[in-house]
């Protein structure tokens, strides 16, 4: 890594332990500002629950709307901390080192949100946590285990428990770090998530392969998760939604709008807690590249969906796929093709605007407005004509208290975030230095040669 | 598997080495499951029993039999009588509302005075004990010809009192009906010699030929046509009957004819005279056709080319359907609807009417039955329906300065339903002493000065004469099935029976009045009429016991016994020559044709249906529109005028103009606009003021000649866009469905057998 | 173990353990005349909310049996056809297998059951019901206290958050089934008649025991006009329909509304 500055430990303790022990203006801006759109959801939400689903713009027949978007959207944006982790970990790219807890902890609060918005769909959320668990043995009665709904929460709750895990494994060193720089309660609490870690080699040791173990055993999970979250469409009845191809589609737009979310997030935490000598161009630059391969196969999947609906002899699925292609949805898809690939892709190909942090936030944020707006065309124009032969076609609206919980689950990871930033390292410090120790490097002539061949 | 066989399972394994016993035998004991099983329905339960009453229902005057399912004293749903000769079990969807119109939220529970004065909308509730002296006191006063009773056309056992009551205190009785048939009674009473419009055997004969009838939606019982026209359709032991059908809009029945064709405006009776002449093929006329045909001579003039353009009916189309009309073993004639409206309405309706007599039909099965008469000779099966140039000599009399001391009114809505020039309201409300007997506050009442809530017709007694019956003759008996809703408490509030209240007072009065009407109350009056029914000994009840026989017949819904069938009579045409029909206005400033249709679900709009809920949401058969009114025009006619579906348009005619959604109406003729009726009231409670438009109201004061009616069909108009949208309450999607060609919902064959 | 609890039990290859007895119903098009007398008895008997106004317009309307009006052709040579539409009690139901909570399942006698008490309100047995025949409770109803008195005792009032469909009437079947009980005796054919089938006036509706051979709906069943719709998918129905007889219409080319082109219009 020829770019890394050379930092003492000492200075990497401090600069990385200040989002936890210093506490600027700018935070409690943040944090008044992200509580504020949090209890904007909490209003919603309340008004939800309480004059049921009838303050939602759903209808007959389209009663799937921006929950079930905004669902899939934030299980689409979890894949990020196990792709960068995960992947990357057990690839062994260096370039990981600075991102991987926050994106991890993003996979944390993101499929919180997302499982959040599964209960507040439903008609009666308060029976949704009661019937959904196998709990009823009296009376001998299971969930029905042919549902994709039984599914979901299944593979969610597995993906939620290793991605913690995950987080809490690699947070132990720092930790203890944190012990040791901090006195009074603070040094107690530290004390005890830490698990007595002292760092001796035993542990060092444990904690590799726990990691690695950790790695392989959710890459599955994470290749799961959102192939079911596919199934809840692919393994309806509804024309559109019918597909072969939705698992390994999901999958590939999931890791899309998911990475490129790190990069805002990256960036943030970049100037928020002047971080610039860790997260740097060049991380950018590693991302973007990975962006470009994403959002090539995410466009392959999306053009076989449409292809095979416009060719197939299937009256209905043709129908949906035509209604999705005139207008105003032709617009809408428009719109998204150019977020997701026409307007980001030939961006990535430039190394200059891949290290351009600027730029390749906006892209990031365009694919995510792009990904979003994909789920929104899977979901509505197909539920407004199912059968096209049907009586009732419909149309859909969302409602105000839809778009606040849409706010609401942006406020909700974001403060989630802070919050986290707050209390733990948001730079693994360990990972970070271990980096360090890792890079020797030679020279021949003017060049620096990384001396391992970890990179 | 359930979890406990799971446990069992682990238990024995358990056993078997050795730990584990503690599992068998725990969890819930087995009959536990039982409880309640947590995937029943909870209907799958049982609860206790109930109890029927039959009655009548008496929701569109046609008093089809029902029974009525009560539990813990409430209806709780209505069913038609299987055994009530006229609906034999069925009902429609009015008579399933019966409920929501007798637990109505807005009904009128106590007798009632407005408060300050009259129109203030504020009212006092009263004792009837208080109200009734000076009731009394205020008919007393009035002269001889002082009072005037408006009701709606009633028959039966309220037909006979009113009648008696009427004549015996001097008063003057008009009855209203908003969308006159007189036209066709008199045209039944001169083609069948009966104003009482027969029985047409549509469950048995071949071919039904109909212009303008709509006999599946409206006029005489649509539930007793439904069920033959089920019969006619599919029925076991025949083979199917073929239907056609002419109206200048594709109404409900319309839709059900296998091949309907538009005619122009008015023309209907030319169009059967054509039809007729084709079926007669060149031949001589009938000597009864010849007053209509105006001869031999002219007869040629009504051949099918000839015709052609008049009707807008190809003549191709008229020769097929004379054609299949002449070679079907036996075919009805049936007419009504618009066609009947037009100023010429009484030459239509015998042109086709007289159709009948080409087939020699009268009296034969699969033809026209004549019906049978009421068993008991003073209880009318019809009351005469005064006409609407009457009533606007009743109103220009009152203008004029000749007012009446006190007017009655009962279930007759005249101001709603009169056409607003007439400017009814203002005038009737120069009488100085109003009384309504209604339970709802509809826009006449809104004028009383006095309003004596009746009961509603479940909670009462009366009884009912079917209007179509050839096969039997019936008394249908409408007896209380449940305590009233608002019950009298020591005679303090609540409500009271309108004839229990005429009985009352005809006692009190006494004379002449207290010999006509002998009663203390209706129950008296039909225990009465059924003693008389016991003592023949013969019919659908017989017992020797005449408590018996009344609970028989109560129990049975009525009484009734096999009709001999009734001859037919001379048809007597003579005065019913060709007329071109009339209209409002001049077609160049009001080009386009205003047909109003009573609405499937609400009727005209002069009943309370309005106030249920449940007809309001269901949707209208053709346009699937609820809750509202629209304007349904020809697709065509809105993309001339600029149009869109769900712009507010405004209909102008020379008589005031109205605002209401467009709706694409595939089955209306580009110069012919449509408007249902039944909304438009600014009274009637919650679920019905305020919606909607009441097309009456702009209709021309136009009447038809020979009858004296208004011709509702006369009225033109025109259509102006007011640049204004809505969206029109609909149960269809967004988009009017279609079918995928490859996929149909709906399916279709072409073999008849 | 395999009869464990009614319903939780499914083959797929035969959706149903037969226990001899399988509700249907037949719907003549031929009859039908889209009179809405099934409708507003349908709401009558099963205490349905009323749809007012609003939830019309919000496009919530719930009517657990419809007169689905198709168009077919321009004028003058337009006709209407009326479809009643109601759930079809798939034997292969697609609303059943993607509950979560078996709150719609298969009886054993071919009734697709709404359990009310389990539901929590997912409505993915709704999108995926092809006939659009399942009804969501979006608002807790308003009930006027007058209105309360004309309830069915014997049917649930649903509340909000709940899916809700036609049910073939289940409280009249089980009535029908005590009554007889209580003489000793066996179902009889006609003993159960749904709301909408007793209210019909045309006879369009015919309901009853699709495997007893001798009854009514099953001859019926039998007629050569007989189709299911979208039988394409497989969800084998219990509701057979016989097909409309028009006259006029060509062998050849079946009549039907508008083109496939049609069906992309949309509201902006
Ligand atoms: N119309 C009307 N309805 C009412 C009321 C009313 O006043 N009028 N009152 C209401 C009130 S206050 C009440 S409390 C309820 C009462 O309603 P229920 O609880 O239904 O009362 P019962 O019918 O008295 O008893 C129920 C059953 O318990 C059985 N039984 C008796 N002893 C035992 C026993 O030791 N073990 C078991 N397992 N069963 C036993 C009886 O044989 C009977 O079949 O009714 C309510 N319903
Ligand atoms: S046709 Fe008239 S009388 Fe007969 S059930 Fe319907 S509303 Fe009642
Ligand atoms: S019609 Fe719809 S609701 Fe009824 S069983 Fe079939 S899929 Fe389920
Ligand atoms: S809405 Fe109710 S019945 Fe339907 S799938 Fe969800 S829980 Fe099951
Ligand atoms: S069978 Fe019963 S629940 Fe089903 S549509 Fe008919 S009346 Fe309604
Ligand atoms: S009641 Fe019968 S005829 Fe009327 S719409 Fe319903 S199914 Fe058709």
């Amino acid at each position: 890594m020829h770019e890394r500055p050379r930092l003492t430990p000492i200075q990497i303790n401090r600069d990385l332990l200040r989002s936890c022990l210093e506490t600027p203006l700018v935070f409690y801006v943040l944090l008044l500002l992200l509580m504020g759109l949090v209890g904007l959801g909490v209003v919603a939400a309340t008004l939800l629950v309480t004059y049921g689903l009838g303050v939602t713009g759903l209808n007959h027949p389209v009663f799937w709307g921006f929950f079930i978007i905004n669902f899939v959207f934030w299980v689409g944006i979890s894949h990020a901390g196990t792709m960068i982790s995960a992947i990357l970990r057990l690839s062994a790219a260096e370039w990981r080192r600075p991102v991987v807890r926050a994106a991890e902890v993003m996979t944390v609060f993101s499929l919180m949100t997302a499982a959040l918005f599964v209960v507040l769909h439903t008609g009666r959320p308060w029976r949704t946590l009661y019937w959904a668990f196998p709990y009823d043995f009296v009376r001998g009665i299971w969930p029905d285990v042919r549902s994709p709904l039984v599914w979901d929460p299944s593979a969610i709750f597995t993906y939620l428990t290793g991605s913690i895990l995950f987080v809490y494994a690699a947070l132990i060193p720092d930790l203890a770090l944190a012990r040791d720089k901090t006195t009074g309660w603070r040094r107690l609490v530290y004390g005890v998530l830490c698990l007595g870690w002292r760092g001796n080699a035993r542990q060092w040791k444990l904690l590799n392969a726990t990691g690695l173990l950790l790695s392989a055993l959710i890459l599955p999970v994470f290749v799961s998760v959102h192939s079911i979250v596919s199934w809840d469409f692919g393994m309806s009845l509804v024309p559109g939604w019918h597909v072969h191809i939705f698992a390994p589609y999901f999958v590939v737009g999931a890791v899309l709008s998911g990475v490129a979310a790190v990069i805002a997030l990256m960036a943030v935490m970049r100037s928020l807690f002047r971080l610039h000598d860790y997260i740097r161009p060049e991380h950018f630059d590693m991302i973007g590249r990975l962006l470009i391969v994403v959002a090539l196969a995410w466009a392959y999947f999306y053009f076989i969906d449409v292809i095979f609906a416009l060719l197939s002899k299937e009256e209905a699925e043709y129908e949906v796929m035509k209604l999705r292609l005139s207008p105003p949805y032709l617009y809408l898809f428009l719109l998204m093709i150019v977020c997701n690939v026409f307007l980001p892709v030939p961006i990535w190909m430039f190394r200059r605007f891949r290290r351009n942090i600027g730029i390749m936030v906006w892209t990031a944020i365009v694919v995510n407005i792009g990904m979003w707006l994909e789920r929104f065309l899977i979901i509505i124009p197909t539920l407004q004509r199912r059968h096209p032969d049907a009586f009732a076609w419909g149309d859909y609206s969302a409602s105000l208290v839809e778009i606040s919980l849409v706010i609401f689950s942006f406020a909700n990871v974001g403060l989630l975030l802070l919050l986290f930033s707050k209390v733990f390292p948001v730079i693994p410090i360990w990972e970070e230095k271990e980096g360090h120790i890792w890079k020797r490097e030679f020279r021949i002539g003017k060049l620096r040669l990384p001396a391992i061949v970890r990179e | 598997m359930r979890r406990r066989d799971v446990l069992k399972l682990a238990g024995a394994s358990g056993l078997g080495i050795g730990s584990g016993v503690a599992f068998v035998g725990c969890g819930a004991p087995e009959r536990e499951y039982h409880i309640q099983s947590p995937v029943d329905i909870p209907e799958d339960t049982i609860t206790g029993l109930d109890t029927w009453y039959a009655s009548i229902c008496q929701d569109s005057g046609d008093g089809c039999g029902v029974i009525v399912r009560v539990k813990s004293g409430r209806a709780r749903k209505i069913e038609g009588n299987p055994d009530y000769p006229l609906n034999r079990g069925k009902s429609s969807a009015r008579a399933q509302a019966a409920l929501q119109t007798l637990y109505n939220p807005d009904r009128i529970p106590n007798p009632m005075v407005p408060r300050q004065r009259r129109g203030s909308g504020r009212y006092r509730f009263m004792r009837w004990d208080d109200v009734l002296p000076e009731f009394q006191e205020e008919l007393s006063a009035a002269q001889d010809g002082g009072i005037v009773m408006i009701t709606e056309p009633v028959n039966g056992h309220l037909g006979m009192i009113l009648e008696r009551f009427t004549q015996n205190i001097g008063a003057r009785w008009l009855t209203y009906e908003p969308l006159e048939q007189a036209a066709v009674r008199q045209a039944s009473a001169q083609v069948f010699g009966t104003t009482r419009v027969p029985q047409f055997d549509v469950a048995h004969t071949d071919y039904v030929l109909s212009i303008g009838g709509a006999f599946l939606e409206g006029g005489d019982s649509p539930v007793h046509y439904g069920r033959a026209y089920g019969h006619f359709r599919q029925g076991e032991g025949r083979s199917r009957g073929t239907f056609a059908h002419f109206d200048t809009h594709l109404t409900m029945t319309a839709a059900n004819a296998d091949e309907w064709h538009p005619v122009n405006p008015g023309t209907e009776g030319i169009l059967a005279l054509s039809i007729a002449h084709a079926v007669l093929d060149g031949g001589t006329v009938p000597p009864a056709l010849r007053p209509l045909t105006g001869g031999e001579g002219t007869f040629a003039a009504y051949a099918a080319e000839n015709v052609a353009d008049i009707t807008g009916v190809p003549a191709d189309v008229i020769e097929s359907v004379a054609h299949d009309f002449a070679a079907a073993p036996t075919a009805v004639a049936m007419g009504g609807g618009s066609a009947a409206g037009h100023t010429n309405g009484l030459f239509n309706m015998t042109a086709v009417f007289a159709l009948n007599l080409l087939k020699e039909n009268v009296g034969r099965q699969g033809g026209v039955l004549l019906n049978a008469p009421s068993p008991l000779p003073d209880i009318p099966a019809d009351t005469p329906v005064t006409s609407f140039q009457e009533w606007e000599a009743f109103l220009s009399e009152i203008d004029r300065g000749q007012v009446p001391q006190v007017l009655l009114i009962h279930g007759a809505n005249p101001v709603f339903g009169l056409p607003g020039v007439l400017n009814a309201a203002n005038i009737l409300g120069e009488i100085p002493y109003i009384v309504s007997f209604s339970n709802v506050l509809d826009e006449t009442t809104a004028l009383a000065d006095l309003i004596l809530p009746d009961h509603h017709y479940l909670e009462s007694w009366g009884s009912s004469v079917p209007p179509v019956g050839a096969e039997y003759s019936t008394l249908g008996i409408q007896q209380p099935v449940v305590r009233p809703y608002h019950q009298e408490f020591e005679g303090a509030a609540g409500t009271r029976a309108f004839a229990d209240v005429l009985l009352g007072l005809a006692q009190t009065i006494g004379g002449s009045l207290a010999e006509a009407l002998p009663w203390e109350s209706m129950r008296d009056a039909i225990r009465a009429s059924v003693d008389e029914l016991q003592a023949r000994g013969d019919g659908s009840v017989t017992s020797d016991d005449p408590e018996a026989f009344w609970i028989s017949v109560l129990q049975r819904g009525g009484w009734w016994i096999p009709a001999e069938s009734v001859p037919a009579n001379e048809p007597d045409l003579t005065g019913v020559a060709l007329a071109e029909p009339d209209f409002s206005s001049a077609a160049q400033d009001y080009p386009y044709h205003l047909i109003v249709t009573p609405s499937v679900l609400l009727g005209d709009g002069s009943g309370s249906l309005a106030a249920s809920p449940w007809l309001q949401s269901t949707a209208d058969p053709m346009t699937t529109g609820v809750w509202s009114t629209w304007i349904a025009l020809n697709p065509k006619t809105m993309e001339t005028l600029g149009i869109a579906e769900n712009d507010i348009v405004r209909i102008t005619s020379v008589a005031g103009s109205l605002l209401a959604p467009a709706y694409p109406y595939p089955g209306i003729g580009e110069g012919v606009v449509s408007v249902p009726l039944g909304q438009g009231h600014s009274q009637l409670g919650r679920y019905a003021e305020n919606r909607g438009e009441n097309a009456l109201r702009i209709l021309a004061p136009v009447v038809q000649e020979q009858t004296g009616a208004l011709a509702w069909s006369a009225t033109r108009v025109r259509i102006a866009r007011t640049g204004r949208r809505t969206r029109l309450p609909r149960i269809e999607g967004i988009t009017a469905p279609v079918q995928m060609p490859d996929e149909q919902t709906f399916q279709i064959t072409n073999e008849t057998h | 173990m395999r009869q464990a609890v009614e319903g939780t039990e499914q083959d797929t290859d035969k959706p149903v353990a037969s226990i001899g007895r399988r509700w249907g119903m037949v719907v003549d098009l031929d009859r039908c005349t889209g009179c809405q007398a099934c409708v507003v008895a349908c709401h009558a008997e099963n205490n349905i909310a009323l749809n007012l106004e609003d939830v019309v317009l919000q496009q919530r309307a719930m009517n657990w049996i419809r007169i689905e009006r198709y168009w077919e052709g321009e004028y003058p040579n337009v006709k209407a056809r009326f479809l009643p539409m109601f759930c079809q009690h798939c034997n292969n139901a697609p609303c059943e297998p993607v509950c979560p909570v078996y709150a719609t399942y298969h009886n054993q006698e071919g009734l697709n059951v709404q359990v009310y008490n389990r539901c929590i309100g997912t409505r993915y047995c709704a999108n995926n019901c092809p006939y659009h025949a399942r009804f969501f409770n979006f608002w807790e109803r308003d009930l006027e206290d007058s209105h309360a008195e004309y309830l069915n005792p014997n049917v649930t009032v649903r509340t909000k958050g709940i899916m809700e469909k036609c049910t073939f009437c289940v409280q009249r079947i089980r009535k029908s089934e005590w009554e007889r009980r209580q003489a000793d005796e066996e179902l009889q054919d006609g003993d159960v008649q749904p709301a909408c089938v007793q209210a019909c006036p045309t006879d369009t509706l015919v309901f009853g025991n699709l495997e007893d051979e001798d009854s009514r709906v099953a001859k019926l069943a039998q007629n050569k006009r007989h189709y299911r719709v979208m039988e394409n998918l497989g969800t084998d129905t219990n509701v057979i329909y016989l097909k409309k007889v028009d006259p006029h219409a060509s062998e050849t080319a079946p009549a039907h509304a508008g083109s496939a082109a049609d069906t992309s219009r949309n509201s902006a």
